[in-house]
């Protein structure tokens, strides 16, 4: 790991590791959203799911 | 109507008629409550079984969406039966009014029915237990609730599965095998024709095989087939459900050639709703859903199946998995990054604490740092060593220091600090009193031979006899104590202050403040002479359990007949032992003195006294009587030692060796430092400054310095080994005096000015050389030639070549002109006009990785060979002269401004691995220093591998 320092793995790691992150709890967030979009309209076509 | 039936129903309307009957509405008149009395048309004598069908299965059965029955009974010869009132209306009804139903109606249907279904087909009814198909699912038999739920209703066709009966068909509702059609093994058998029954008609068919001529819907075909036994399963009711759901949904009732049913359109209802249905109505039953649960299951995970919920899953899955990668690997990066950085910190710590001990004496402790420095196995997690971690290595091992001359050897460490040291005179022992003990120690390994108890007091004093006989101040009396054998010789008389004649036989001691001292036969420990001091006793601190003024002096001469003795009123005395009468006063109580130092050398007695305002200095001769020597000063204290080695005096930054009769000085030392405290041997003299300490040789040419952490006070020097300690530290630094004649290429009088040394390339020769001159040797010695430069003054820059052909020193002119002389016999080769040097111009080096730049004045600096990146500046005011690339490392060569020269052990990254002092020369990984003494060393470079396994084998020894 000549080319490449020490701090720039840590840091390098954690910003990729952050925005990883970020964007983790984005994509999980928008993926909510489209999921009670498409629920709602799985419900419209087939009905509310049957509670277990 | 109010007819009352078996007087307990009152009929109240009829609902309905069809080929099993009338349906009535009544009233229960005991439950209150409405029912559904069904007259069954057929005759009481029909089969018993047949009459009794629906109930003999309903009776069993319990389920939301299946009615109940309460009684079956006969009435005027009409059968009937009594059951759950269903409100509401059948399904069928509002499909011929034309009604459409939602989609997620019909699916809630369709799982209630299902249920229903499930319930039905469980082999749990009854006695035996055994399941039921109903045969007859159509539109007609849901009846819908007020609540929209349904219930199937009709179970005159219900079968228990397994039994041959009669069965019936709904056109487009009934299963292809109920017409006696079998697609398991796609073979079409029979065509059939439906007799007439109606549109929503079940027709009932015998169950037993026989011939009749059928048609199925649909198809015009008609013939006399072979009817096949039918045995209804649960496939055939599920084929039914998927043609009852395809009503509902389509409003169109599916073809009754069950190869003939159009699918439902994917546009106008979910294309997974229609799968299900198809699935539902395939006409080989192996292929439909093989049980009311697995379509139940079906239609319950629409949502979970759906192609949007597996595509929106899916999607979701690929992203969260990228990104937990990247989360992952982020992590995992960053993780090793940190152990990576810890592993550096932790290895650039320990190189610290290899230099700091090291700097303080502990070679030993310096390796061990040194060596958890470096890493035995580099990995991810686990960087290489770091340059800080080689140059600790190599500075502890000293493998680049060929320079002879007292080292580091180690340290001995005290218990408590000492209050005073003494040195065997073979340097191998050495002996420290500290808080009333008086401790022995080896000083090869450090290690503590012997702990004494002392006299309880800071005057205590220890003196060595020989190598192996010491005498110190012990507990209660005077001990003579052999380090060997670890026996006490002999005890005298209380004491603390000690000398010994120089010759060794006698002995006198002085306990604390008291007026008498007693000088001791050192062989035995007899008393040979108590001297009476008058009343006057030597000067000691009010307590004198911590501290020793060391203002005064006590001393005996060589064979111990004189005694030389201060006092604390300021007198000086020197008693002549053999002759009483022949006692020395030198200074009576009206002195002013306060501080006195000295002893004996031969028949003289050198001393200094001090009043803290000035001092004095005199030589006296004991047999004459007369002062031989002296002088005084004002502000400035003497110190004065006097042995058999002769008589120094100290004031200052001054150390003489002073001629007793002529006054004579000798230097001992060239310093400008103020010296705090000295030793001297025969060959060197051992200085201490407040922040290091000097060796000089006899010459008073300084051969090493090193820095020190206390202020010492106490040192020691003998054959080879120096102590320095200090009442502020309990650990004592131990040197010792090293040479390298093995690594001796050259030797030459080290009083031959030059600036280069440089050995040619067919090692024959030595040059040394200057702008002004140069001499050629050869490599015995033999002075080859010595010239002179002409024109030294406008000589530009002087570089010495060795290539294949000769080895010539070139030497370059401002104006151009380049000479040559021959490195191998000092000739002129050629003289010729080349181009003027700019004197503006840096010089460039380039290695493998490296390009240096070396400004005329400014500090040279490295880069990045590939990137031209800054990668470090190299030594300040300093002149680099050479960079050689060596194999993978790099040897820069400098001359520092006074003339001396020096080199760096450089990694590819520029990391100085080792220090080289009075680095002359590089030629391939060979590595030649030129010491001030006159002596060309060579060494080779060390892989750290070999440095580490050095350092290993030395802490094993």
């Amino acid at each position: 790991m000549g080319w490449i320092s020490d701090e720039l793995l840590f840091y390098g790691g954690m910003a990729v590791a952050g925005c990883s992150l970020l964007a983790m709890i984005l994509c999980l967030c928008m993926s909510q959203i489209r999921k009670v979009r498409l629920n709602a309209r799985l419900d419209a076509e087939y009905g509310e799911r049957k509670k277990k | 109507m109010s007819e009352i039936i078996a007087s307990t129903y009152e009929l109240m309307e009829k609902i309905g008629a069809g080929g099993g009957g009338v349906v009535y509405l009544a009233h229960h008149l005991r439950l209150n409550k409405r029912v559904i009395l069904k007259a069954d048309k057929r005759k009481i004598t029909t089969r018993p079984d047949l009459l009794r069908r629906e109930v003999d299965v309903l009776k069993d059965l319990s389920h939301p969406y299946i009615p109940q029955v309460y009684d079956f009974f006969v009435e005027n010869e009409v059968v009937y039966t009594a059951m759950d009132y269903i409100e509401g209306e059948s399904l069928d009804r509002p499909l011929k009014r034309g009604e459409r139903f939602p989609q997620p109606l019909v699916i809630k249907w369709a799982r209630q029915l299902l249920e229903a279904l499930q319930y039905l087909h469980s082999p749990i009814h009854g006695d035996p237990p055994r399941g039921y198909v109903h045969s007859d699912i159509k539109p007609a038999n849901l009846m819908r609730r007020p609540n929209n739920d349904i219930c199937l209703i009709d179970f005159n066709i219900a079968l228990a599965l397994g039994e041959e009966n009669v069965i019936g068909c709904s056109a487009g509702y009934a299963s292809p095998e109920h017409y006696g059609l079998d697609f398991s093994t796609d073979e079409d058998t029979k065509t059939k024709k439906p007799e007439a029954g109606g549109e929503g008609g079940t027709r009932l068919m015998p169950g037993n095989s026989g011939s009749a001529t059928v048609t199925m819907p649909g198809n015009s075909m008609s013939g006399t087939v072979r009817m096949k036994t039918i045995l209804p399963d649960v496939r055939s009711d599920i084929y039914s459900v998927g043609a009852t759901l395809y009503h509902l949904l389509g409003g169109v009732r599916p073809a009754g050639n069950a190869k003939e049913v159009v699918p439902l359109s994917e546009e106008e209802f979910s294309p997974q709703l229609v799968k299900i249905l198809t699935k539902a109505m395939n006409p080989n039953p192996n292929l439909r859903y093989q049980t009311a649960d697995e379509m139940l299951d079906a239609l319950n995970h629409l949502h979970e199946n759906d192609p949007r919920t597996r595509r929106f899953l899916r999607n979701r899955r690929i992203s969260l998995s990228i990104l937990s990668v990247f989360l992952l690997s982020g992590v995992a990066v960053s993780f090793t990054g940190l152990k990576r950085m810890q592993a550096a910190e932790r290895f650039l710590k320990f190189a610290e604490y290899a230099q700091n001990a090291r700097a303080a004496g502990d070679l030993d402790a310096a390796m061990d740092y040194a060596l958890q420095a470096i890493p035995g196995k580099t990995g991810v997690l686990t960087p290489a060593y770091p340059a800080e971690a080689g140059k600790a290595l190599t500075d502890a091992l000293g493998v680049y220091d060929l320079s002879d001359g007292y080292k580091s050897h180690g340290t001995a460490e005290l218990p408590a600090a000492p209050l005073c040291m003494k040195l065997s005179p073979d340097g191998r022992t050495a002996c420290a009193v500290y808080a009333y003990t008086a401790a022995v120690f080896d000083t090869d390994t450090g290690e503590i031979l012997a702990e004494l108890p002392a006299e309880e007091s800071a005057l205590s004093d220890a003196e060595f006899l020989n190598n192996h006989v010491m005498i110190y101040a012990g507990k209660g009396s005077l001990q003579a104590y052999d380090i060997e054998t670890g026996t006490v010789l002999w005890s005298g008389e209380p004491a603390t202050s000690i000398s010994i004649s120089g010759d060794g036989k006698r002995a006198a001691a002085v306990y604390k403040e008291e007026t008498t001292a007693v000088v001791y036969d050192t062989a035995a420990g007899r008393i040979l002479y108590t001297v009476d001091f008058e009343e006057r006793h030597q000067k000691v601190t009010v307590n004198d359990s911590f501290a020793d003024p060391n203002d005064n002096l006590f001393a005996l001469n060589r064979d111990g007949t004189l005694l030389g003795v201060s006092f604390a009123d300021g007198s000086l005395k020197v008693y002549d032992l053999e002759h009483p009468g022949g006692d020395l006063e030198i200074f009576d109580e009206t002195s002013g003195y306060v501080h006195f130092e000295g002893g004996f050398y031969e028949k003289y007695f050198a001393f200094s006294a001090s009043d803290g305002s000035g001092s004095i200095f005199a030589v006296i001769d004991t047999e004459e009587k007369v002062q031989t020597g002296g002088f005084e000063a004002q502000g400035t204290a003497y110190s004065v030692q006097a042995d058999d080695s002769g008589i120094c005096l100290q004031s200052e930054n001054l150390l003489v060796r002073i001629h007793p009769e002529t006054g004579d000085q000798t230097p001992l030392v060239t310093t400008s430092e103020q010296i705090l405290s000295y030793a001297t041997s025969e060959s060197h003299t051992l200085i201490t400054s407040v922040e290091e300490f000097f060796f000089f040789d006899q010459n008073a040419g300084l051969t090493s310095r090193h820095e020190k952490e206390y202020e010492s006070d106490f040192v020691q020097i003998a054959e080879g080994t120096a102590l320095i300690g200090s009442s502020d530290s309990p650990v004592i630094r131990i040197m010792r005096y090293e040479n390298y004649p093995e690594t001796e290429l050259f030797s030459y009088d080290p009083l031959y000015e030059h600036d280069e040394a440089r050995i040619s390339a067919d090692e024959k020769t030595v040059m040394l050389f200057s702008y002004n001159e140069f001499r050629l040797y050869a490599m015995d010695g033999t002075l080859l030639s010595e010239t002179e430069i002409p024109d030294a003054a406008q000589v530009y820059d002087q570089q010495y070549i060795r290539d294949e052909e000769s080895s010539r020193l070139e030497v370059i002119y401002n104006d151009g002109t380049v000479a040559a002389y021959s490195a191998a016999d000092g000739t002129l080769l050629y003289e010729k006009k080349a181009e003027k040097p700019d004197k503006e111009m840096y010089e460039e080096f380039v290695t493998d990785t490296l390009r240096i730049e070396s400004p005329l004045h400014g500090t040279p600096a490295a880069y990045d060979l590939k990137s031209g990146r800054l990668v470090r500046e190299l030594e300040k005011d300093t002149y680099l002269t050479y960079v050689t690339q060596a194999g993978d490392y790099v040897v820069v060569q400098f001359v520092t401004a006074d003339g001396c020269c020096y080199g760096q052990l450089l990694d590819s990254r520029c990391g100085v691995l080792a220090e080289l002092p009075y680095l002359s020369d590089v030629i391939g990984d060979r590595l030649i220093f030129d010491y001030p003494t006159g002596d060309l060393r060579e060494t080779r470079i060390y892989e750290i591998e070999e440095l580490v396994e050095m350092a290993r084998e030395r802490r094993i020894e």
